[in-house]
């Protein structure tokens, strides 16, 4: 049995949040066991949840056109994934297999909307701490972006304006 | 908008009005407050190796800036400059921190940065196609 608590509690991405609304967080939780190679999500289909691993490791991999998929980050116990399909609904960003196995813990989107209403000041809590990542992850993106014109730029000698 | 988005908004709002070229937020510097297009229309640039500028974004009525560099306290990620006459509402940092409070307003400006981060995961797809296009034999 995993000790939500325990492992939210040491989830950076709700390292702001005070022990009281950790406690409650717990409740929205799912746990869900995954074994190795096991797709969570699927880039380009529909998810709407957020992961948060408690135990074993994740792969989160991108297609980029006419190459094979690459490798973007591995996520460890503590570590999160689909923050921006949790928030939008939309299609996957890129896909999340289990490395290991091992479990995750699950917010789905639904009951993230129902917190909204039931507990506004646990979603506020939440909601901060969602923003200030997903403040990091455009910040960070764009510094690939850089990274990525600058090497293209560095390899052809062009500099275009 | 979501007018109940604008309805909350409005009595921390102050209006801006801008000239064409006129730069509303410069990259690197500190920011202080978080803004949403009424009229007109104006880009978001980065420099590269600074000196090329790359265009991250047109904004037009409805789209929202600044709100990066309120929430985390960093620098402006970029310059946003009026590319036309354009008017904006300011929300200093102090206000936008008191309307995340609101669920409501908290959750519009989640699903904006949202988008946001897609916009950058498709630029940087587009970005690494340019870059590998550039480097075939032959090419470039």
């Amino acid at each position: 049995m995993v000790d939500h608590r325990a492992r939210l509690a040491a989830c950076p991405l709700f390292a702001t949040l005070p022990p009281e609304a950790i406690d409650r967080l717990g409740d929205w939780f799912v746990a869900r066991p995954v074994t190795a190679g096991e797709v969570l999500i699927e880039e380009d289909r529909g998810a709407s949840f957020l992961l948060v691993v408690a135990t074993g490791s994740l792969v989160v991999a991108k297609r980029v056109d006419g190459h094979p998929e690459a490798l973007v980050t591995r996520i460890g116990p503590g570590g999160h994934a689909g923050e921006v399909d949790l928030v939008d609904d939309e299609r996957a960003c890129a896909s999340v297999i289990a490395e290991t196995d091992g479990t995750v813990l699950v917010l789905e989107s639904q009951r993230l909307r129902r917190m909204l209403v039931t507990d506004r000041r646990l979603f506020t809590h939440v909601a901060r701490a969602l923003l200030v990542d997903l403040a990091h992850k455009v910040r960070q993106t764009n510094e690939r972006v850089r990274d990525a014109i600058a090497w293209g730029l560095d390899a052809t000698g062009e500099a275009i304006r | 908008m979501d007018p109940a988005f604008v309805d909350a908004l409005e009595p921390y709002a102050s209006e801006v009005k801008l000239a064409t070229g006129q730069v509303v937020v410069w990259e690197g510097v500190e920011q202080d407050a978080f803004y949403v297009v009424l009229h007109g229309r104006l880009s978001v640039t980065q420099r590269v190796r600074g000196e090329l500028e790359s265009v991250l974004a047109e904004l037009g009525p409805g789209a929202t800036f600044g709100e990066l560099a309120v929430i985390d306290a960093h620098p402006a990620a970029a310059t946003v400059t009026a590319e036309e006459r354009s008017v904006l509402w300011r929300v200093d940092r102090e206000g936008l921190h008191r309307l995340v409070g609101d669920p409501g307003v908290a959750w519009v400006l989640l699903k904006a940065l949202a988008g946001k981060v897609r916009m950058a995961n498709a630029r940087l797809a587009e970005a690494v196609r340019w870059s590998l296009d550039s480097t075939e034999p032959g090419e470039g």
